[in-house]
């Protein structure tokens, strides 16, 4: 057969089966006319169709079912012959067999037990002689119990009689029995298991699969005695399987959780609510009573009394437990009254109100068989509400756990894990006997491992949720679901796994395999390295310590799996800011793998890469760089670039460039980066998100905002969704994202978001860990900015406390914080108190970052500030220059470092009056802080405002006051009417409004000056008079002199008390206060006293302050223009002379 | 940042999903160790029933392969990989069960099937795969999907995502697939 005939043998075959089969033959002669060897193959595959016993079938189900691995069959088992394979169950293997003497054919089963001990064996053998004792036309009869030797130790089986049956449902079915025959053949049932009960043996398994029915033969008489003649002529129920369930490890629960989930929920259908509530220590005869009643009502109705279809095992238990079974009748008519009764009775929950024995419901069906009353009662209205009212506990207890386990892993791995954490005493004790078999170790690992890391937390959160919601009653489920709404139940996955699932098994490894410590290092490094990825940091110390103790024990250290375990030590010493201790676990981990896989080894260049990571969080840069460049190198010397080993080294050598302030840099290897990981991993995958994330802040700190936030955003959203919002990545987007928007003066959205991020932060990794302290500076950063000075100091003060503790004063995070806190001391007003603060600082920046880098220019530049904000401006400005050029030089002209460098020059030139260099600066600062951080950014805001200083310095006041009037409008808007730049913004307008005479117009924003003193400085007497008086200066202007004089006096009486009662401002508001009451006539003299005195005074200063000399010019006019309208000329004429020469 | 120096299997997991050929050439022998690693327990343990369910066992190698991120898709091309390595897991035991037989006739290892009394049918593992290698010369695509579906059970959206065809086209292949073999293993038995 040629490669082109096989083709035509497939697609005439194809076609062929779309005839009708006479029709076949034919058609394919005519076809394929020309190949007889083509007709005969496609003749041969149609054969094969139509054949039921075509090996097709067999392949059908595929190797996937089960492959007999041994030379097939075994020959004999014992003193039986093998002669064929009669199925499989959860147990074992049931082989047809046949027994010498006496001859006859038996049913062999042997028991599939992984843990096979000498206790187990003698108790198997007690169990066994128990059943023995079973004799009952109604129970298959147990021959004999014993052990085979096998190659793995001793293998316990069991022959018992050979039952050619039918199934109990299908045998009703296929028979067609009426009512009665079937209510008949159930009693029989019943009988066998009353027999059984009374000898002390609970089956717990009882359902159609185990229930054969065999066809009557005449030779066989029954035990009972029926009044009707119907016993007769229908078949013997034998019951299967008793009590084998206590002869397997474990109870029947285990037991059948080792089938698959498809086929366990089918059994749970039999299963008792207390079975099913997993109490398997009280059970007791009833269970089998329950069973009773399901097959009963199986038979009767051909359906099962809950509808347990495709739900979850926790839908299905609770199904079980809370939800009444249908009712007989509503199926069939037929079967209403009596028999509804009965079932119910049966089926009841409660076990104490089902018939308290086999024997009392075969009597019961007896009775309606022979229409005799029955002894059961309906339900009445009162036990019916009883009923309704019965609380049940959440999910099932026992299940529970099993239940979550179980929807995570395949069917077929969730054995493992499920018995571990239903430790049955037996099991554990058995499991330890491991030792002295052979099991292999891997296969154990693969799948506890395999169940640890196969999690995903975000669909098993959703699940979790359905789960839940499905086990409370229909009634409470309305107001839950509300409630269940604000759980996230991603972060609810996280906390079981930690409770229930990690916890325990980190017990379980322990406990089970003490004495195999090589397994115990294997699953409990897979259990770290799981946790680890979960974000459970402190949790997986646990696991890792210990797996990294056996390891180095049991291994020694020069072996792959130590130094794994090595380096995932490292890995979890720096999510947990244990830099030091990463250190060293990283490069032992770095040098023994150049020791065993050379230096030119992809895995020595990997381990490199990390101890580079590690470095920069320590803040060794220089250093890390290099490493990282030269893992890098050598990575793409030896391998692929597009290996993942390649990319994360490509990342981590980012990370570190962007720690030395190599920004450009960063951000381009940062979007190669991204690029790889969304093609690796997918746009949806957490290292992608990671690395988006990393990139924002690369983006950020070059000033590239509208990218960086919208590239945290998607990673913030994305994150909250696959990881879970307690997810040490989530929460870092959720800050990043904080702080950008708090940046852009969006505080009322930003705060939120800070505070959330710093609250888990603070729960999950403790108030030490860097990122917490980073959050803690972010969100005092926001308050700062909102002015909430208070708060933002107290966390400014905590965060640089912590780093001063935890990492030493010369770290760079430190320095940071001492920077941050300086910042805020100074803006507090404690210049003084700052300034060596600031010093230190800057100091330490250069000496750990150098000259030109962007955190030792900003703390040269705070320096400056501070300086020039005492006074000392000719100090100041060499660094203001110096931090100028520095940063154009390495940042860029829009950069906003550069930017606050330009402003805080131009404003110190502004103050020293060196206009004409200012104004460039000035004009500068302000285009390029709106061009690149928009209208309400802080640095727009300032700009503003020093703008209108600017012109107004300039006497342009026209020109100013827009500025000023920006300034006011945006200030009030971003920052409030409390804070003291929207104050200096308003003084700024207003005195451009009075230079240009604008009196009524300032007088607005003069009340508003004294509105924010009085509600924000009641105690500052100054400012308070100031205000006052200012406003009483506008109103005088106005020529409203009666308004003027209230605030007036009041201001004056303000300075009277304070150090200001000999200033410039007093004796000027002295003069104002003259000059109010000398419109009123009758005070004339009260006036000319005031302004006498003030201008005395003022003399006296200026003779000490030129710059004085024109205020006391101006209120020399004043007095002469008074002298004059009060008719005194020689008065007027000596005040006008002492006007000095013109200016 | 990432880090740690054990390479991760998981990537090239996903390059299959790309048909890397390159990926799956390097993936293949981890597959085979780790499949032969939990075969050979189950191997182990002889007479008692102690059966092997190869599905299982492709899903457990895969699940601790593919870590916390397993897409439907990466696990069919696994299984494309994973059939190849089990067949091979499968065989070599068949032959070496064969030849630990002490003279006679070669001995018949077999699969045997739930459904089907003792005595009906089996199908002998090492004529079967005489017939596959026929099959991969005749119809190479063919003989994948049959190796997917019989040696790793997987589904037939799993052998159309694996292969690039439909699933229509995955279901003709299997019909005809299965009878071609039934009927040469029937001309096997009676030669």
């Amino acid at each position: 057969m040629t490669p082109q005939q096989y083709q035509r043998v497939k697609a005439l075959f194809a076609r062929a089966l779309e005839l009708p089969s006479a029709e076949r033959a034919g058609w394919l002669a005519r076809e394929a006319a020309d190949d007889a060897d083509v007709r005969r193959e496609v003749l041969e595959m149609l054969a094969e169709e139509r054949n039921p016993r075509s090996a097709a079938r067999q392949l059908d189900a595929g190797a996937a079912r089960m492959l007999d691995d041994s030379s097939a069959m075994p020959e004999r088992i014992g003193r039986y012959r093998i002669l064929g394979v009669k199925g499989r169950g959860g147990m074992g293997i049931v082989y047809e067999a046949e027994q010498e003497s006496p001859k006859r054919r038996v049913a062999l089963k042997v028991i599939k037990s992984p843990m096979v001990s000498a206790q187990l064996l003698a108790r198997f053998q007690r169990e066994a002689e128990a059943l023995g004792k079973l004799q009952h036309v109604g129970i298959a009869h147990i021959y004999e119990a014993a052990t085979a030797r096998a190659e793995s130790g001793e293998q316990p089986y069991l022959a018992m009689e050979l039952i050619q049956g039918e199934r109990i449902t299908a045998y009703a079915k296929k028979h067609e029995l009426s009512v009665r025959q079937r209510l008949e053949l159930v009693a029989r049932v019943c009988d066998a298991v009353q027999h059984a009960h009374q000898r002390g043996i609970i089956h717990r398994d009882l359902k159609p699969a185990n229930i054969l029915v065999v066809e009557p033969d005449t030779s066989v008489t029954s035990h009972v005695k029926s009044t009707s003649r119907i016993a007769d002529t229908v078949g013997q129920p034998k019951i299967l399987d008793f009590g084998v369930a206590r002869l397997t490890a474990g109870d029947v629960n285990v037991a059948t959780l080792q089938t698959e989930v498809g086929q366990l929920i089918g059994t749970l259908a039999y299963m008792s609510p207390e079975q099913v509530a997993g109490d398997s220590t009280s059970l007791d005869t009833r269970c089998d009573i329950y069973a009773l009643g399901v097959v009963l009502f199986e038979v009767l109705s051909g359906q099962l009394p809950h509808n347990l279809g495709n739900g979850s095992i926790a839908q299905a238990a609770r199904m079980i437990q809370e939800v009444d079974p249908t009712r007989l009748s509503e199926i069939n008519a037929e079967l209403r009254g009596d028999l509804d009764t009965i079932v119910a009775k049966a089926l009841e929950k409660d076990r104490a109100h089902r018939y308290q024995s086999a024997s009392e419901l075969a009597a019961d069906l007896r009775r309606y068989l022979a229409d005799e009353p029955i002894v059961a009662r309906p339900a009445s209205a009162t036990y019916q509400l009883r009923k309704f009212a019965r609380r049940h506990k959440g999910l099932v207890a026992g299940l529970g756990v099993a239940c979550a386990v179980l929807l995570l892993g395949a069917a077929g791995t969730a054995i493992g894990l499920v018995s571990a954490l239903r430790a049955n005493r037996e099991l554990a004790k058995s499991n330890r006997e491991l030792a002295q078999t052979n099991i292999d170790l891997r296969n154990v690992s693969a799948f506890q491992s395999a169940q640890l890391t196969d999690i995903d937390v975000g669909s098993m959160g959703l699940r979790l949720r359905a789960d839940l919601l499905s086990a409370i009653p229909d009634e409470q489920r309305k107001a839950f679901e509300t409630q269940l709404g604000a759980v996230n139940f991603v972060d609810y996955a996280r906390s079981t796994l930690d409770h229930n699932i990690f916890r325990r098994a980190i017990d379980t490894i322990n406990v089970q395999f003490a004495s195999q410590p090589v397994l115990q290092a294997t699953l409990l490094q897979d259990l770290a390295t799981a946790m680890g990825e979960l974000g459970l940091y402190r949790l997986a110390q646990i696991p890792q310590d210990r797996a990294l103790y056996l390891r180095r024990r049991q291994l020694g250290n020069d072996h792959d799996d130590t130094i794994a375990s090595i380096a995932a030590a490292g890995v979890l010493a720096r999510n947990r800011s244990d830099f030091e201790h990463a250190d060293a676990l990283l490069r032992e981990a770095l040098e023994r793998i150049r020791r065993l896989h050379g230096k030119e080894s992809k895995e020595a260049y990997v381990a490199m890469s990390s101890v580079a990571a590690n470095l920069k969080s320590q803040g060794k840069l220089d250093e890390a760089v290099d490493l990282a460049h030269q893992a890098v190198k050598g990575l793409s010397r030896i391998s692929d670039a597009n290996d993942i080993e390649s990319i994360n080294a490509l990342a981590n050598l980012a990370g570190v460039l962007f720690g030395k302030g190599e920004y450009d840099e960063a951000i381009g290897i940062g979007r190669q980066v991204l690029d790889a990981y969304r093609k690796l991993f997918g746009a949806d995958s957490p290292k992608t998100l990671k690395a988006m994330t990393h990139l924002g802040d690369f983006l950020e700190a070059a000033g590239q905002y509208e990218e960086s936030t919208s590239l945290i955003r998607q990673a913030y959203d994305q994150e909250r969704r696959v990881l879970g919002a307690d997810h040490p990545d989530t929460v870092s987007a959720m800050m990043e994202l904080g702080n950008r928007l708090s940046r852009q003066g969006k505080y009322a959205q930003a705060e939120p978001l800070l505070r959330g991020a710093l609250g888990k932060l603070r729960r999950l990794l403790g108030n030490d860990h860097y990122n917490t302290l980073n959050a803690i500076d972010y969100l005092a950063s926001l308050l700062e900015d909102a002015g909430r000075f208070d708060e933002a100091k107290a966390l400014f003060a905590e965060s640089l406390e912590r780093r001063r503790r935890t990492l030493g004063e010369d770290h760079p995070a430190t320095l940071r914080s001492l920077g941050n806190y300086a910042y805020f001391v100074a803006a507090e007003g404690g210049r003084a108190e700052a300034e060596p603060l600031y010093r230190q600082t800057l100091a330490g920046m250069r000496r750990v970052y150098g000259d030109d880098h962007p955190h030792t220019l900003t703390a040269m530049g705070n320096l400056a500030s501070l300086l020039s904000g005492m006074g000392r401006d000719d100090e100041a400005e060499p660094l203001y220059r110096e931090t100028l050029a520095a940063d154009r030089r390495t940042l860029g002209n829009d950069h906003p470092s550069t930017l606050n460098a330009v402003y805080n020059l131009g404003d110190m030139l502004l103050r020293q009056g060196k206009l004409d260099e200012a104004e460039p600066l000035c004009r500068e600062a302000l285009d390029g802080y709106e061009r690149v951080g928009g209208d309400d950014h802080i640095g727009t805001l300032y700009s503003l405002t020093l703008m209108g200083r600017l012109l107004a310095a300039e006497d342009k006041p026209v020109e100013a006051q827009p500025y000023f009037q920006q300034a006011v409008e945006r200030r009030r808007r971003v920052n409030g009417d409390d804070h003291p730049q929207t104050l200096a913004a308003v003084y700024g307008l207003v005195d451009a409004l009075e230079v240009q005479d604008e009196w009524v117009d300032a007088e607005k924003w003069r009340r508003f000056a004294l509105d924010f003193v009085v509600r924000n400085h009641p105690d500052d007497a100054t400012n308070h008079g100031g205000a006052l008086c200012a406003l009483g200066r506008n109103l005088l202007r106005q020529g409203r002199p009666a308004d003027a004089e209230a605030p007036l006096t009041e201001g004056l009486a303000l300075y009277q008390d304070t150090d200001e009662s000999d200033s410039w401002q007093r004796w000027d508001a002295q003069s104002l206060l003259g000059e109010a009451i000398s419109a009123d006539a009758d005070r004339r003299a009260q006036a000319e006293a005031l302004l006498l005195e003030a201008a005395d005074h003022m003399a006296a200063l200026a003779a000490d302050d030129a710059s004085l000399t024109s205020r006391v010019d101006a209120l020399r006019s004043t007095l002469a223009g008074l002298y004059e309208a009060w008719h005194q000329p020689d008065q007027a004429e000596k005040w006008r002379s002492a006007v000095s020469a013109v200016n | 940042m990432v880090e740690g120096p054990n390479p991760n299997p998981t990537e090239l997991l996903h390059r299959l999903a790309d048909r890397d050929a390159s990926a799956a050439a390097r993936l293949l022998p981890v597959i085979y160790e780790d499949l032969r690693g939990l075969a050979s327990d189950y191997f182990r343990r002889q007479e008692g029933g102690h059966t092997l369910q190869p599905t299982a066992l492709v899903h457990e190698a895969y699940a601790k392969l593919a870590g916390s991120s397993s897409a439907w898709k990466d696990r069919a091309h696994f299984f494309a990989v994973a059939a190849t390595a089990m067949r091979q897991i499968l065989i070599d035991h068949a032959r070496r069960k064969q030849a630990e037989k002490r003279g006679g006739d070669r001995a018949r290892v077999t699969l045997s099937n739930l459904l089907t009394p003792s005595r009906g049918s089996v199908i002998d593992v090492l004529a079967l795969n005489e017939l596959l290698d026929r099959m991969e010369q005749l119809d190479p695509r063919q003989h994948q999907v049959v190796e997917m579906r019989f040696f790793a059970g997987a589904s037939e959206e799993e052998v159309a995502e694996a292969l690039g065809i439909s699933r229509t086209t995955v279901q003709s292949e299997w019909r005809s697939a299965k009878a071609w073999l039934a009927k040469e293993l029937r001309k096997g038995d009676t030669q």
